[in-house]
Parts: structure tokens; sequence; C-alpha cells
């Protein structure tokens, strides 16, 4: 017969081993959870950060597709986003890709539906592009609108912007007043211009 | 002669030479212009800024205040060199840009008038050390004559093929209200797509084939200026016309706007200028003008040479051109000879295709029989009088002392024509009420 004092010991016993166990397994874990997360900052985040890097490259963005290099991209290069003498270029995505890495890939699982477009829609040339233009072009404008031009801010900062002529001078101070965002008026940058679809139109005269 | 009689006489004649002495003194400019203040109106290049462009989303945000009818100058007052200096150039609006042209020009204007007239004075300098004077001019190839010259923007002259020779202009039109929109947008509300030298530009058979600009109606080959009120549709497209009864009403209810044209080659030379109006399309008043042909554009044969008698020469040659101790313009029965063809004509002589009179000018066309443009100092002088009632309500703007109008300015200069020249936003000029400018009431 076990003293009751010798079952409390074992059961200490026990129950240190059943600490040692658990500070077993609990430092094991932590220890793989840190070395997981230090592998997957280490790596899974590089890994991601080129993915992403990579699919909002221009070689990417505007080569990829006969469409885009013949059309939006095309004229990009002769637009002044890209033409600057100081050699500082906006990219495709620097307009077109959320500037933040889940931004970005939500951005480019969106991006899907270009694959769709070209390989099951069979829109691949630029005779099929061309009219759907005026959908495509008024629905970035109003995805800049919504997102209060956030990509055009990511470079400018509308308190520092100074317009030589006088147009733009008085131009951004009823902007500044009016609390207007930026495509409100350049809803015609960069690219080929498109005429605005009736329901911009409205957005623009603030009716 | 009695006594009875020579009383008679002597009282008649002191009361003709009385009423001489004492009755109205001819209405006249004012001898001195420094004493009527001067207004500068900054006119500048609009390339193919259309009244379609100045209502569509490439006209930034402003499309909507356009429709809404809010004046150009609400929002681009003083920025009239940087809009002229941007388009002039070719970055936008320009198709084809003039090298080495100004894209503006700042026209000083003063205000006069009395019980009978308006008086109008300009001043503008001119880009080329010479005044604009020569237009359509043919030379002499050896064998026949042909055109020579024209506006810098046709391609014989851009080549270098053949010499800059188009006159300089000073146009003004004129509105009291009645044409929609024209005291907010001036001139714009006259100039569309489709006109020459504009975007969409039909053919000739185009024009042509339209029931009342074509063959069938006013015969034209080419769009000018109209109004938008004389367009079925909203966009106001040059072949979107009303009906002739329907442009009649309009006319018949003041619905035009009156454009007059100082000519440096086509008037100036018989102290005139043109009569017109802008309505279904830019047309003469009723009446002859100051100018025509001096030369059958079939045959291309001259009707009338210079007179050597008068002016020492049957005619010029290419290098006398612009020679200012040589006549420039042929003038009806002042400096002309019926054409001689057996002149011994020499290749490189030159005549002007062109023919003024001032005597067969008459009617509403001839309204303007008292302007004067002088050139020096590489300046245009200007000075304009203009009665206040013309007498011709049908197809003129009757200007009433306390009454205020709407005058869009133009000005061509350095060998263009159509959109090459320069505009000024709409001004206001008040007769004895306020205004923009406010005229002189003279004597």
């Amino acid at each position: 017969m076990v003293e009751p004092n010798a079952r409390a010991g074992q059961a200490r016993a026990r129950g240190k081993g059943d600490m040692r166990l658990l500070k077993w397994i609990g430092g094991v874990t932590g220890f793989a959870a840190i070395v997981g997360v230090a592998v997957g900052v280490l790596v899974g985040a590089p890994v991601a950060d080129e993915v992403d890097h990579y699919f909002s490259s221009d070689a990417f963005c505007s080569n990829t597709c006969h469409t885009m290099k013949d059309t939006v991209a095309a004229e990009l290069h002769e637009a002044s986003h890209w033409t600057r003498p100081s050699g500082v270029r906006a990219g495709c995505a620097d307009c077109h890709v959320s500037k933040t890495l889940l931004g970005a890939y939500i951005d480019h699982v969106k991006g899907l539906r270009d694959l769709y477009a070209t390989f099951v829609l069979g829109i691949d040339t630029v005779k099929e592009f061309e009219p759907l233009r005026p959908e495509l072009a008024d629905r970035v404008r109003f995805r800049m609108l919504g997102n209060d031009s956030k990509n055009c801010r990511s470079c400018h900062t509308m308190s520092a912007i100074r317009p030589e002529k006088k147009r733009g001078q008085r131009a951004h101070q009823t902007a500044v007043e009016e609390g207007l965002t930026c495509i409100i008026c350049h809803y015609n940058l960069v690219h080929k211009e498109e005429p605005l679809s009736p329901a911009f139109e409205k957005v623009v005269a603030g009716d | 002669m009695n006594h009875r009689y020579a009383r008679f006489f002597a009282a008649s004649t002191a009361l003709t030479i009385g009423a001489l002495m004492s009755g109205p003194v001819l209405a006249a400019p004012p001898a001195d212009w420094s004493k009527v203040p001067t207004e500068t109106i900054k006119l500048f290049y609009p390339g193919q800024a259309s009244y379609n462009w100045v209502r569509s989303s490439e006209h930034k945000r402003a499309f909507s205040k356009v429709e809404r009818g809010e004046a150009c100058a609400s929002c681009h007052e003083d920025e009239e060199h940087d809009i002229g200096d941007e388009i002039v150039s070719g970055e936008r609006l320009e198709p084809n840009p003039i090298k080495g042209k100004n894209g503006w020009v700042d026209l000083k204007v003063q205000v006069a008038y009395d019980g009978e007239n308006a008086y109008f004075r300009f001043q503008w300098p001119t880009q080329m050390d010479r005044p604009g004077q020569m237009h359509d001019y043919i030379r002499f190839d050896g064998q026949k004559w042909a055109f020579y010259g024209g506006p810098r923007s046709s391609e014989k002259v851009r080549s270098g093929k053949e010499p800059p020779l188009y006159e300089d202009r000073l146009a003004m039109m004129v509105d009291d209200g009645s044409v929609k929109n024209f005291a907010a947008h001036g001139c714009w509300v006259t100039c569309h797509n489709g006109m020459r030298d504009m975007p969409d530009e039909p053919t000739a058979a185009e024009v042509q084939a339209q029931p009342l600009l074509g063959k069938n109606g006013l015969n034209e080959k080419d769009v000018r200026k109209y109004l938008p009120v004389s367009r079925t549709d909203d966009e106001a497209s040059w072949d979107k016309t009303k009906s002739a009864e329907e442009i009649a009403q309009l006319k018949a209810h003041d619905g035009f706007v009156d454009l007059m044209q100082w000519r440096a080659a086509r008037s100036n030379p018989v102290d005139m200028a043109d009569d017109g109006y802008v309505l279904q399309y830019r047309l003469f008043d009723e009446g002859k003008g100051p100018f025509s042909w001096n030369v059958d554009r079939k045959t291309m044969i001259p009707k009338y040479m210079f007179d050597a008698g008068k002016v020492g020469m049957k005619s010029l040659t290419v290098d006398e051109i612009g020679d200012p101790s040589k006549p420039y313009a042929l003038s009806l029965n002042e400096n002309t000879a019926p054409y001689d063809a057996n002149a011994g004509w020499k290749e490189g002589d030159v005549l002007p295709g062109r023919l003024l009179s001032r005597a067969d000018a008459t009617g509403s066309a001839a309204d303007n029989k008292e302007v004067k443009g002088t050139w020096a100092n590489s300046t245009w002088t200007v000075v304009w009088t203009r009665k206040m009632n013309t007498g011709h309500p049908g197809d003129d703007k009757i200007l009433e002392d306390g009454k205020a109008y709407t005058f869009g300015f133009a000005v061509h200069d350095d060998n263009v024509t159509t959109r090459f020249h320069f505009v000024g936003f709409p001004v206001s000029i008040g007769f004895g009420t306020a205004g923009d400018i406010e005229a002189t009431k003279v004597p």
C-alpha cells in the first residue's frame, strides 16, 4: 500500500514530468514557429515580393499580351509620364496596381480576368480591344475615384504641386478648396483620349 | 436789281450762310484719340478649339460649365497668352503648326460715339516687318497667268515653293443679346468641326450635296462660320441645317451675329471694311461690297491692269512685291486700265487677282465706308466709323445709345486665314451704359 504522501509525491513527479513534456513540446513548437516565421520571412516574403514584382513589371504588363503592347503601352511610351528628361518614369503598375503587398495580390488575382478575356473570350487583337476601351477606361476612372486617386498620390503630393501656368495654378487651387481628387480633372492622362461615360460625366460635372 | 430784290437776296444769302455755319457739325472720329480710354484685349491663337471641342470632355472639367453657359473668361481671364503659346506650338489643338508663329497679339481698342456714329480705333503690332496687303496675286509664267503665293498654312508656302502672300485683317462680331451664349462664348459659338481647316472637314462634293449649303442652296463648296441655332442637333453638325423658312424666321428676329472685316488688301485701299453676318453660314449683307475678282478663274485672263499713265507701271514684278513705293491693289477707275493681252507681258509680271471699287459698293454690304488703316513702325492703326443705325436692320445690329453690346474681335496676322488667326474672348461695349469698355461720348 502506498502512503498517501508517497502517492502525492508520485503525482507531483508525474505532474512535473507532464510539465516538462509540455514545456518541451511548447519549446519545440515555439522554436518551430520562430524558425517557420523566420523562414517565412526570410524566404516567403522575398518570394512573395518577387512574384509581385514580376507581375507588376512593365515587361509582364505590357509585353505579355499583344493588345497591351500595341495599344495602352505604346501610348504610355509617348506620354509625358514616360518621356521626362529627368528619366523618371511611371510604369503600368505605378498607376494600376496597389502599393500594399496584400492590395497588389488582390489586383493580381483580379488581373486573371485579363487572361480569361484573352484565352477564353479570344480578345487578343487591337481590333477586338478597341471596342472595350470605353468600358475599361470607365472602370479605371471609377476605381481611382473610389480610392481618392491613391496611386497618383503615391508619387505626387498635392500640397507640393506648383503648376507653371496660371490655368494649372487656378485649377489646383479649386481642387484643394473643393476637395477634388486627381481623376476628376486628369481623366485623360497617358493613354489615348477616351470620352467620358455619362456616369463619369455626371461625377466630373458635380451633378 | 431793285432794293426789294437786293434786300431779299442779301437776307437769303445771310440765312444760307447762317444755316451752314450753325447747322449740325459733320460727324467725324475724335480729333484727339488720346482723350478716349484705351483697353487692351488679349487675342490668342485658338487652333482647332471649336464649339464641339469646348463642349467636350477634352476641354477638361470645363465642358459642363460651357454647357451651363458660363463665360470663357470666368476661368480663362489673363490666361490668353499661355493658351495661345501652348496651342501655336502644336502641343495641343493644332495638328499642323506654322513654325515661328506668335501665339498671341494684344489689340488696343478705343471706342467713342455720337448721335450718329460709333468710332473705333484699333492698334496691333504685326509679326512681319511689312504690311500684309498682298492678296490673291497672279503671276505671268511666260504663257499664262496663275495664282501666286498664299497663306502660310498652304503647302506651297510651307514647302518654300511660293512666298507667303495673304492680307492682314481685323474682324469684329457684334450681338445685341439675341444669340444664345454669344455674350459668354463669343466667336466660339460660330466655329465648328466641319469648317475649313477644322476637324472632320467634308469634301466639296459632300457640301454641294447638302440641300441648304450645296448646289441647290447657297452653292458653296466648303463650310464656314455658322450659329448652332441654325442646326437641328445638339452638336450643331455642319450638315444638320434647319429649313430655309426657319432660318429666314431667325434672321427676321435678329437671330444672327453681325460680322465686319477690315481687310488690308481687299477693303483698305478704298477706305472700307466689308459687312456681313453669321447665321446658317458666313454671308455678306445685301448689296455689293468693296471687292470682286480681277481674273476669270476658268480662263485665268485678267480684267484690269494698272494704268501706267497714273502709276507708272502696268504691273508689278515678283521682286517688287512688298515694295512700299509701288502700288499693291487695283482700285477701279483710280489706277486701272482694261487688261491688254498684247501689252508685252513677261515672265514674273504680277497683277492683283482682286479688283476694288468704292463707287460700285452699294446697299447694306457697303455700310462700312469710313474705315482707314495705316501701317507704321510694324503696327496697324485702323480708325473705323460705323453708323449707330445703318438703316439695314435685316442684316446689321443696330446700336442704340444707352445699351451695351457683345463684341468679338479677331486679327489675321502674318499671311494667314481660317483657324490660324488670333481671337479674343467676348467683351461688352456700353454706349452710354456700363460695359467692359464704355464708349466715350463725343460732341
